[in-house]
């Protein structure tokens, strides 16, 4: 009994290590005489759980340090409310150049077919706040 | 045995009930013609909240392009839900689409063959978008 406690709360420990906060596909365009050539670029930041930082904090400076660290942590969440995905990263600048990235894998061409998948690779503490872009740079075929 | 009762009942509802959350919904523009709707399915079960990729999801521009061959696939509603089976230790994580299928030569303004003209965001000179198609219509 001991054990499959053991397993159920180590499961909820790691739950969600890749978790899918968003999802979303643009018209494409599949006609044939065209040219079509993948495009696949992914973004990425580190993300904070403050939660993490608290339990941690609890196991590796004890009682009275822990105490400090989790109000320092209380502060800090209460400037980070609101809807969201994810953990908080310290800058968002990684998502701007979404659209010049996919402009300079297709300079000439019509962007078509575009899966852009929001997701979080979730570790200990850390997670990674990942933005993917999937489609396809539509040209002439004599191009 | 009322208790061992109850608890049995109370197990059963739970075990017979299921939830479905949807997280994201997205439409695009819907076509004028809506002879040929298609549709895309890709799910996952997940154990424990046990996930460890969302390749899954790569798969669905290349359904919905195996039934739309030759053709422009527009007003796509794409629907990311979480049907959660019991107390979300079994769930099913689910994307789908649906969409219409317009096929080439039948859109309004749109030849056959030619690619569609990129819109205009400032960045690029009107000398080197592509040249306008007659009867295209912005």
């Amino acid at each position: 009994m001991k054990k499959i406690l053991a397993f159920v709360a180590l499961g909820l420990l790691v739950q969600g290590c890749a978790v899918l906060h968003h999802v979303q596909i643009g018209e494409i365009d599949n006609r044939k005489g065209l040219k079509h050539k993948p495009i696949d670029l992914k973004v990425s930041e580190t993300g904070v759980n403050l939660n993490d930082v608290k339990t941690i904090s609890r196991v590796a400076v004890g009682d009275q340090g822990s105490k400090e660290i989790r109000e320092v942590m209380d502060i800090v969440s209460m400037f980070q409310m609101g809807p969201r995905t994810g953990n908080g990263v310290y800058s968002i600048e990684y998502i701007k150049n979404i659209g010049g990235l996919l402009r300079s894998q297709c300079p000439n061409g019509n962007i078509s077919g575009l899966l852009m998948v929001r997701e979080t690779m979730k570790y200990p503490v850390i997670s990674g706040e990942i933005v993917k872009v999937k489609g396809d740079c539509i040209m002439a075929a004599k191009d | 045995m009322k208790r061992l009762i109850l608890f049995s009942m109370a197990s059963a509802f739970l075990a017979l009930t299921s939830c479905t959350h949807l997280q994201t919904v997205s439409l695009t523009s819907i076509p004028p013609k809506r002879d040929h709707p298609i549709k895309a399915e890709t799910s996952k079960f997940i154990f424990l909240g046990l996930n460890f990729d969302n390749d899954y999801v790569d798969q669905m521009t290349t359904q919905l392009k195996n039934q739309c061959p030759d053709g422009i696939i527009s007003g796509v509603l794409t629907k990311d839900e979480v049907v959660d089976y019991f107390l979300f230790i079994f769930m099913s994580h689910k994307v789908s689409a649906t969409a219409y299928c317009s096929k080439a030569g039948s859109r309004v303004g749109q030849q056959a063959g030619k690619p569609r003209r990129p819109s205009s965001d400032g960045d690029t000179p009107a000398e080197q978008a592509l040249p306008v198609e007659p009867g295209y219509i912005e």
